[in-house]
């Protein structure tokens, strides 16, 4: 095996709930797939209903994999050319997520409090980072996901409930579409995609979990507490917002620019900074993890660690190279991505029924 | 105190004739010694004439310093001057020698060697060695005494209501603290001796059944490892440094105390103590990044009042850590997050002041550490000088000569008084450091770099080991029955297990210990008392 670490299930349940955390606390892509601001908690709930029903079909095949990635069940069962094309896929899959989220932290720290500062010097310093991590192994990473998760939990806490000054329920109505339920489709398929797209890395930890079989309820309430917590969330920025929640790009960061309270507790941003860095880091850190280990399992590697900086200077290059600004990004995120990811995942899902009959047929012959 | 000690053969760096045996000569082994030790002047060779002609001579060897002078002239010298034996009328010297070592001396201790080597090593503990001419064996007799500080208060780590009793510098003195503490065989101590040259006496301390044996193997490892390699050990420091996890950390990785009460404490939860002789600070491995914010005092007061003290010192340990950082990305980049007032006082104060704020932070962190430093090493008699001048001319005339903003100067002050706050000196080291380059990444990329220094330690910190122990358990990995002694304390009847990666034996004590209210019954007799 190349990694030697074990986690424990809550420590995946963290580490889940960071990677789906981390897109919402940035430039937050899926307020600008919102047609209709009154009803956005409606696309929540359905996306996280249909990510559930993906994510259980997904974890019960992980179960098969026994003390394989991923990557190497494919590989062991598909036959090593086609296995390798689809592990290949899966890497560039990570890897366009670490990349892409270098450039999402990037921007959202350009755009609103240094813009100033030239890109690529937040991104090349949060990639150093993420790839330090990575390269002290997965249990580095699961214990600082376990640390910083709590505390960007309380933060998001103070942030939602400091606010309530400004609650007005009126804005959750009227509770209609205006141009039929087309609509629902694209942020839907928006949380949908980044949660079966980016959830797939379970595939990649499943083997260094020390219980295997708790593995399908911390995926399942990860993606429950998310969900939750996403709902709420949206409905606190529809009834603190109104309708100007679609132009606002960095949700979070506008919540929290609006506290004041007694004269003393006014524009707590600092704290949301650090969870900009904290999060986005580790989850750098973790997709960079899943593509060494996936590539080092591709080409038979001994290790994985010498591949990590390697792959950290080339996803700093490809997020510069992949967008020219930030609306190249939010309308990757709002468009290709959906179909991209969601394509990916679920041809993934029928791949993986594929092998696991092909894998039963083996054990009975 | 030495009965079961076995005796040292590890002196490989002895003359030659150190490794022979005992010679029946008396002049022979005179001259091996002599030589051995280079005619030192504080080497005591004394011949005495003994027996019923007084024709045999003892030969008594000793070191001048380490041994008790009334001790030995009343239980060695005055029993053989006063050798009147009646009923041997010509005795052998083997009889002599017999008569000595079974009856005559009267030493607590005393043990029979056949080596020369035997005989060094243990006149340098401070034993009185005789030999008796025709015989080749030599008695070992226990006249240790040699000036030490008595035990006193810890000097570095006081506490309210604690115990007041620290170590010194003598490795028994200090394992008769802890066997004082732990009345249980199960306590071992197990000695070795470290360097080529110094010999210096090591004393590895756990309680059987609690501590966890790999960690045993690995401590004894990693010592085996530099054991004839040293000239000597002479500070616990200098151990720490050859055995430690990280040598590259700021954070250290092994715990050193001066409190015997806090490496009991350490025991009872499955840990090792390393007691190096000649210091009075001793090492606790292995240890996590909380045992440093821990004090005694948290344990004496109440639960209330030591989980405060706890998140207190918590909160001083950001402070000391991100204080000035902070100051300086605000006033340098993020001046927007600040309310209106307080932004034009700090404006107002900065106009006249010619350096950057982190600049100006950096001059003055290092200014505070010339300060602190000097503290300690300068002459006590000039200490009220060097205060007025630090006070006066560094504060408030850099103050009013606009060199320093005042608001500065506070945040320089606090930082100071935070970072002082630790329990264990040596983690107060590591906060210190580690303030410097926060204070660069703050000065360049303001709260980012704040918070891009802060993850790298966070990262650093999650992936040290001490001796296999996670660093910065019980946070990261989370063990939820460890943080009840960690942010807060819990009281002490709700502290069902001990640490968990500790120790194999995690059952403490049963859950049912909280203790209830009075039954009506015996408030019934609360009543009949409160009536007379």
């Amino acid at each position: 095996m190349l990694e030697h670490g074990k986690i424990s299930a809550r420590q995946l349940f963290f580490i889940l709930v960071l990677i789906r955390f981390v897109p919402v606390m940035l430039l937050c892509t899926y307020s600008y797939t919102l047609k209709t601001v009154q009803i956005a908690w409606l696309n929540d709930v359905l996306g996280v209903a249909l990510s559930l029903l993906y994510l259980y079909l997904f974890v019960r095949l992980c179960k098969g994999f026994k003390d394989k990635t991923i990557i190497e069940y494919l590989e062991s069962n598909l036959g090593p050319v086609f296995g390798k094309i689809i592990g290949i896929i899966l890497v560039i899959h990570f890897f366009i997520i670490a990349a892409s989220d270098a450039r999402d932290m990037g921007e959202t720290f350009t755009t609103t409090i240094m813009p100033e500062t030239p890109i690529i010097v937040f991104i090349l310093i949060i990639v150093f980072l993420g790839a330090n991590a990575a390269r002290n192994g997965l249990e580095v990473i699961a214990r600082i996901s376990e640390f910083t998760v709590p505390i960007i939990l309380l933060f998001l806490f103070i942030t939602i409930s400091l606010n309530y000054k400004f609650i007005d329920v009126k804005n959750l109505k009227p509770f209609y579409f205006p141009q039929g339920f087309s609509e629902l489709v694209q942020p839907t398929g928006s949380i949908l995609s980044l949660y079966i797209g980016e959830f797939i890395i379970v595939g990649m930890i499943f083997p260094y979990l020390n219980k295997m079989q708790k593995c399908s309820k911390s995926v399942i309430l990860a993606t429950l507490f998310t969900g939750v917590l996403f709902v709420i969330l949206c409905i606190d920025m529809i009834v603190i917002f109104g309708p100007t929640f679609k132009t606002l790009s960095i949700p979070i960061l506008s919540l929290a620019k609006l506290i004041f309270i007694a004269n003393f507790i006014e524009r707590i941003e600092g704290i949301v900074i650090l969870s900009w860095v904290l999060g986005s880091a580790i989850k750098i850190a973790l997709f960079l993890w899943a593509t060494a280990v996936g590539t080092g399992q591709i080409l038979k590697l001994k290790s994985y660690q010498p591949l990590i900086y390697p792959l950290g200077a080339l996803a700093t290059v490809n997020s510069i190279l992949n967008y020219e600004r930030a609306a190249d990004f939010i309308n990757f995120f709002t468009g290709p991505w959906i179909v991209y990811s969601s394509t990916l995942s679920i041809s993934l899902l029928i791949i993986l029924y594929i092998a696991q009959a092909l894998d039963k047929q083996k054990v009975k012959s | 105190m030495k009965n079961s000690e076995p005796v040292n053969n590890n002196n490989k760096n002895q003359s030659k004739s150190s490794n022979s045996y005992i010679s029946s000569y008396l002049k022979e082994n005179e001259e091996s010694i002599r030589e051995a030790f280079g005619n030192s002047a504080d080497l005591v060779l004394r011949k005495v004439k003994i027996g019923a002609n007084q024709n045999i001579n003892v030969l008594i060897v000793y070191i001048e310093g380490l041994i008790d002078n009334k001790l030995m002239s009343k239980t060695v010298i005055k029993p053989i001057t006063t050798f009147p034996d009646n009923k041997l009328k010509s005795p052998s010297p083997n009889e002599i020698h017999n008569k000595l070592k079974e009856s005559q001396l009267t030493v607590n201790h005393l043990t029979e060697v056949y080596k020369l080597e035997d005989i060094l090593n243990k006149i340098l503990d401070g034993y009185c060695a005789l030999i008796v001419e025709g015989t080749n064996k030599a008695l070992l007799c226990d006249v240790i005494g040699f000036e030490h500080r008595p035990v006193s208060e810890p000097i570095n780590e006081s506490a309210i209501r604690g115990p007041h009793e620290g170590f010194n510098e003598t490795i028994r003195v200090n394992t008769s603290l802890l066997r004082r503490r732990i009345k249980d065989p199960r306590l071992t101590i197990e000695e070795l001796t470290l360097g080529k040259i110094g010999n210096t006496k090591i004393d590895i301390i756990y309680i059987r059944g609690l501590a966890n044996p790999k960690v045993l193997q690995e401590i004894k490892n990693r010592i085996k490892k530099i054991k004839d390699e040293v000239d000597s050990i002479q500070l616990s420091g200098q151990l720490e440094e050859y055995i430690q996890d990280a040598p590259f950390s700021p954070f250290p990785t092994i715990l050193n105390t001066e409190r015997p009460d806090r490496i009991v404490g350490a025991l009872y939860e499955g840990r090792y103590a390393i007691l190096v002789d000649g210091t009075p600070y001793n090492l606790i491995v292995p240890c996590t990044l909380g045992m440093f914010i821990t004090s005694i005092e948290d344990y004496t007061q109440r639960f209330f009042y030591g989980s405060f003290l706890r998140l207190l010192r918590w909160v001083s340990f950001l402070i000391a850590l991100t204080l000035p950082s902070i100051y300086v990305a605000i006033t340098s980049f993020h001046q927007e997050m600040l309310p209106t007032n307080l932004v034009l006082a700090l404006a107002a104060q900065r106009e006249g002041v010619p350096l950057p704020a982190v600049a100006e932070a950096f001059m003055m962190e290092i200014v505070f550490e010339i300060l602190r430093e000097a503290g300690i090493r300068m002459p006590r008699l000039v200490g009220p000088a060097i205060s007025i001048v630090g006070v006066l001319v560094i504060g408030q005339a850099a103050v009013q000569a606009g060199l320093v903003s005042a608001a500065m100067t506070i945040i320089v002050g606090l930082t100071a008084i935070a970072s002082f706050i630790t329990p264990i000196y040596s983690i107060g080291i590591a906060i210190r450091l580690l303030r410097f380059p926060i204070i660069i990444l703050a000065g360049s990329l303001g709260l980012f770099g704040i918070s891009a220094g802060l993850l790298a330690i966070l990262i650093h910190l999650t992936s040290l080991r001490s001796f296999g122990v996670p660093y910065f358990e019980p946070f990261g990995p989370i063990i939820l029955s460890d943080l009840k002694d960690s942010l807060i304390r819990f009281p002490f009847w709700a502290y069902r297990t001990r640490p968990k990666f500790t120790t194999h034996n995690s059952i403490r004590q049963t859950a049912r210990l909280k203790p209830k209210p009075l039954r009506q019954e015996e408030k019934e007799i609360e009543h009949n008392y409160g009536d007379d």
